[in-house]
């Protein structure tokens, strides 16, 4: 299966380096989509359907703890499961990040190790999430 | 507090430039560094705000900037110099976002809860000046790959 990701950081080195990351990491790709800041990511996951979400938190305009609690209100962290790509090592910001719904978290700088075995954990436990929801979800939103 | 920041500042700049980029960072002394080396450097500085505030800086001259770009993105500078060159300043703002990062867990553990500024790419020249609001600053010299690298870091009142 091939997934539709979305790459959410403010540095464009970050996001080609995860690019290529994701590849290494033998993740099979459909569509990657790109967003400098998480006002741009939800714009993103308005108009296609992503399967994850790879997210920083530090970033300008809108950031990444503010874009999980606006994916929160829209409704999308259940079928969109977001991992968090950070320097933050704050255990209070992160348990409250896993609070609000994010599945992983990853400290750059990342190896592609540990990179796959956390993205395959997270896409695995969707699939056993989508077992039990309704048939035609990720077709579209 | 100065002393043990250097210390905890000098090992986080070694690990994050070697997992990030490859780079082997080995500690000079100030009185040895070679300013020549860095007269077209660019540096990336970043606030942090928290139960400390102050200021995060590294300079690196051009050549430095695009061997880091490089490094990260897995090309060959030579083959490929235009995209090196195009990430010469995101790729040290980036490096100096997750040394701050680092640095700021292992200098004031997990608890701590700090917010960062997005890094931006300003003159050097202003490097060397005392800040007269610091509480400390702590200046680290290093070599890597024969290219000259300045971490900086100033900790407020």
């Amino acid at each position: 299966m091939a997934y539709n990701i979305l790459i959410v950081d403010d540095s464009q080195t970050m996001r080609s380096v995860l690019v290529k990351t994701v590849g290494m990491a033998g993740i099979e790709v459909g569509n990657t989509f790109e967003a400098g800041n998480g006002k741009e990511a939800l714009e993103v996951l308005e108009k296609e359907w992503v399967d994850i979400v790879f997210a920083d938190i530090n970033m300008p305009v809108m950031n990444g703890i503010e874009m999980v609690e606006e994916m929160v209100k829209l409704g999308y962290m259940e079928s969109t499961p977001v991992v968090v790509i950070s320097t933050e090592g704050s255990k209070t910001r992160l348990d409250k990040l896993r609070d609000l719904g994010v599945r992983g978290f990853l400290r750059k700088p990342i190896s592609p190790e540990l990179f796959k075995s956390v993205v395959e954990n997270v896409l695995s436990s969707v699939g056993d999430n989508d077992n039990n929801s309704q048939p035609g979800e990720g077709e579209g939103k | 507090m100065s002393g043990q920041n250097a210390i905890i500042l000098d090992g986080v700049c070694k690990m994050i430039l070697e997992e990030l980029a490859f780079l082997f960072c080995e500690s000079q002394d100030a009185s040895a560094f070679d300013y020549n080396q860095i007269h077209d450097a660019h540096k990336a500085s970043m606030l942090f705000t928290g139960p400390k505030n102050g200021k995060c800086e590294l300079a690196a001259g051009r050549n430095l900037c695009l061997l880091l770009a490089s490094n990260m993105l897995g090309i060959e500078p030579d083959e490929d110099q235009a995209q090196a060159e195009a990430h010469a300043d995101d790729a040290l703002k980036e490096a100096l976002n997750v040394i701050c990062g680092r640095f700021l867990t292992e200098a004031f553990g997990e608890e701590a809860v700090y917010s960062l500024t997005a890094p931006v790419i300003g003159a050097i020249n202003d490097l060397s000046l005392v800040d007269e609001n610091a509480e400390s600053e702590t200046m680290l010299f290093f070599e890597t790959e024969g290219y000259c690298l300045i971490v900086k870091l100033t900790v407020y009142k």
